[in-house]
């Protein structure tokens, strides 16, 4: 018995022993990284498996109070003019940023470098660590090297603003199995959200681009409808807005720009008219009431059956799945999901509040300060009735930005055969000149575009469509 | 922070380190215990600022009452954060000059590696201990609800065990980082006797094992 205890006490001393020892070859590791100016690669791959993260950053700020940039690898004495205040704003991101830790360092590269490694040190206590080794799980640490942390040098602040970031998100050593495979994982590895979002949004953006691409395809229809050459512009997005153009601008927008009234409704004679909107109200009436109208009312018998029947299928329920809510069931089943309308009215007017926003918007931008007040009421009134008459389909309402004001400039050219004073503006504007200087454009060569296409117009096939789905309803 | 601020501070830490030298059982003049702010002042210069008085010129060296070798020195180092490099230099220092007691008073404390290294350094013949300012600002056993603390010698100590036939284990115990130990630089084993009023005893005297 005694013998028993006796082994357990020894046993009980030797793990003290070792986590001592343990502990003591932490401290004197991290002496050493802190008396060297400089370490190798090698003794510091070789460190991590002895400190602990904690550790690690007493020893970054133990260099730096030698003067000593605070990752080991590095040998450059501070430099003088770290700025001393704690927080830097970053414009960019709108974030506060700590800048404490970053003042430890000579560089943002060592700074990067140092957060890098730091990363990787296991978070296991020290004394731990050998019988996890001896559990087959081998730690594989790795620098960042000169030359990869150079293509990310160039941006201080981005890299700053990165780096806070990631700190919240504290990596698993484990998880990287390679040198080699982390170097090229390298990037994914110390993005932050931010960076990955910005990825994702070019490649998004790459993809509306492609995707716009599409618009190829009315090219070539602008081909087969012959556009001289004249027309044509060596810039794709101008030649894809165009083409939007093109295809919103339809006869009404003709007479309106002709005539100083919109002429609406004018096909639709007033009987047809009548005639439909009967039409649709008896469709309201046999939709709401046919159930009830029409059939005749149950017997009392019939009712007594049906509700039997219901209580019963009720139990056999209640036996099968549970006693359910049944006022639960009830107020949630009337709530139904109430579906946008997608008939072509309702499409044409979702559609025309997008680019009648996007539009003036861009208009307010540039007609934003140098211009009378009266002319740019007159000019907004005219381009929201200008934009009523256009057509538009589901894929030439979607622009980028850029494209959303050279549609705008495109407009303002339009009316301008409606309002005459424009003209002499748009020769004053300095911000529309240097629109157009910028776009490679200039105003004559967008009235010849116009007037092309307002003579030349595509067969109206879409107003056409508009008007059979119209009398789709008879 | 301005120099008025700064300077009664200062004055304020230098004065509670005198007392826990004093207290400790080393020799202060009564002179310096009774130092006014004004008196400080005029020793020591008033414009922290200007390094008038800098920190490290408050440095005071005392001996011990009964033993003139066993002697203590308090540094105040400049700078605000304290590094592996300073703590090697002030023991080296120590060993040099032969000083067993060493305390140091920090403005916003040392690096994990050198409190490390003062752990691994300190051994029975040299004692190290650090202070923040801030915990220096007040005397902690002036404070009415700390009761008076009195360090047993040697002797005192067995003859307590004896006397109630304790084994030291049996005695209550302080930890060895409790302030008013770190106040008297208490080490582990030591025995201090606390005297404490009581509402129906009317003085409660009690004994603390530091551990």
């Amino acid at each position: 018995m005694t013998s028993v205890d006796q082994t357990k006490i020894d046993a009980f001393r030797a793990k003290i022993e070792q986590r001592r020892a343990c502990e003591k070859k932490a401290i004197n590791t991290c002496l050493h990284l802190i008396d060297e100016d400089k370490v190798d690669h090698e003794t510091l791959k070789n460190a991590a498996i002895l400190i602990d993260q904690e550790r690690y950053r007493g020893v970054n700020e133990d260099r730096a109070l030698k003067k000593v940039c605070g990752y080991p690898v590095c040998f450059k004495s501070l430099p003088n003019d770290i700025p001393k205040h704690q927080y830097y704003v970053n414009v960019k991101v709108n974030k506060v940023i700590d800048t404490t830790e970053r003042r430890l360092f000579c560089s943002t590269l060592c700074y990067k470098s140092s957060k890098y490694f730091e990363r990787q040190i296991p978070t296991s206590p020290v004394w731990a660590r050998e019988e996890q080794q001896k559990g087959n799980i081998s730690f594989k640490i790795d620098l960042l090297s000169n030359e990869r942390a150079n293509e990310e040098e160039h941006d201080h602040s981005a890299i700053i603003s990165q780096f806070n970031y990631s700190q919240s998100i504290p990596k698993i050593p484990h998880r990287r199995e390679s040198s080699s495979s982390s170097s090229s994982s390298d990037n994914d590895d110390d993005d932050d959200e931010f960076e990955k979002l910005q990825i994702a949004r070019d490649k998004y953006y790459k993809s509306r681009a492609s995707q716009s691409q599409k618009p190829t395809l009315v090219e070539t229809k602008l081909k087969q409808v012959s556009l001289p050459d004249y027309i044509r512009t060596d810039n794709s997005t101008i030649d894809f807005v165009i083409v939007c153009l093109y295809e919103w601008i339809t006869d009404k927008t003709k007479e309106y720009l002709e005539n100083n009234m919109i002429k609406c409704d004018t096909q639709i004679n007033p009987l047809r008219y009548q005639q439909l909107i009967h039409k649709v109200n008896i469709e309201d009436i046999m939709a709401s009431d046919a159930s009830r109208a029409e059939r005749k009312l149950p017997t009392i018998d019939e009712l007594r059956k049906i509700k039997e029947k219901n209580q019963y299928e009720l139990k056999v329920k209640e036996f099968f799945v549970g006693k359910s809510d049944k006022s639960k069931e009830e107020s949630s089943s009337p709530s139904a999901i109430i579906l946008p309308p997608v008939d072509t009215y309702s499409q044409q007017a979702i559609r025309l509040s997008i680019v009648s926003q996007k539009i003036m918007t861009c208009f307010k931008q540039m007609f934003c300060d140098d211009v009378k007040q009266t002319v740019s009421s007159d000019l907004r009134s005219a381009l929201s009735e200008l934009l009523l008459t256009f057509n538009f389909s589901s894929e030439n309402v979607a622009l980028k930005s850029n494209e959303w004001t050279i549609v705008t400039l495109f407009l303002i050219h339009l009316l301008t055969q409606k309002l005459s004073i424009l003209s002499s503006h748009l020769n004053e504007s300095k911000l529309i000149q240097a629109l157009l200087n910028t776009l490679n454009l200039s105003s004559d060569m967008i009235f010849h575009i116009v007037k092309y296409l307002l003579e030349h117009p595509i067969d109206s096939q879409q107003s056409s469509e508009s008007r059979m789905n119209f009398e789709d309803i008879d | 922070m301005d120099d008025e601020a700064e300077t009664y501070k200062l004055w304020r830490i230098r004065k509670t380190v005198l007392q826990m030298c004093h207290d400790r059982g080393y020799l202060v003049s009564q002179d310096e215990l009774d130092q006014t702010l004004d008196q400080f002042k005029a020793v020591f210069g008033d414009k922290p600022s200007e390094n008038k008085p800098a920190r490290s010129q408050l440095i005071v060296m005392v001996a011990h009452n009964d033993d003139p070798t066993d002697t203590m020195i308090v540094q105040f180092p400049d700078q605000p954060k304290i590094g592996v490099d300073r703590i090697k230099d002030y023991f080296k220092k120590m060993q040099e000059e032969s000083i067993p007691h060493s305390i140091l008073v920090v403005q916003t404390g040392l690096t994990p590696a050198a409190r490390d290294l003062i752990n691994e350094l300190q051994n029975k013949s040299f004692s190290f201990q650090v202070f923040l300012e801030s915990e220096l600002l007040i005397n902690i056993t002036e404070h009415n609800l700390v009761p008076k603390h009195v360090i047993l010698t040697q002797e005192e100590k067995q003859e307590l065990l004896a006397r109630y036939r304790l084994k030291e284990s049996q005695l209550p115990r302080i930890q060895y980082g409790d302030p008013v130990a770190r106040y008297f630089g208490l080490k582990r084993g030591q025995v201090v006797r606390i005297t404490r009023t009581s509402e129906t005893a009317g003085r409660y005297i009690t004994y603390r094992l530091v551990t």
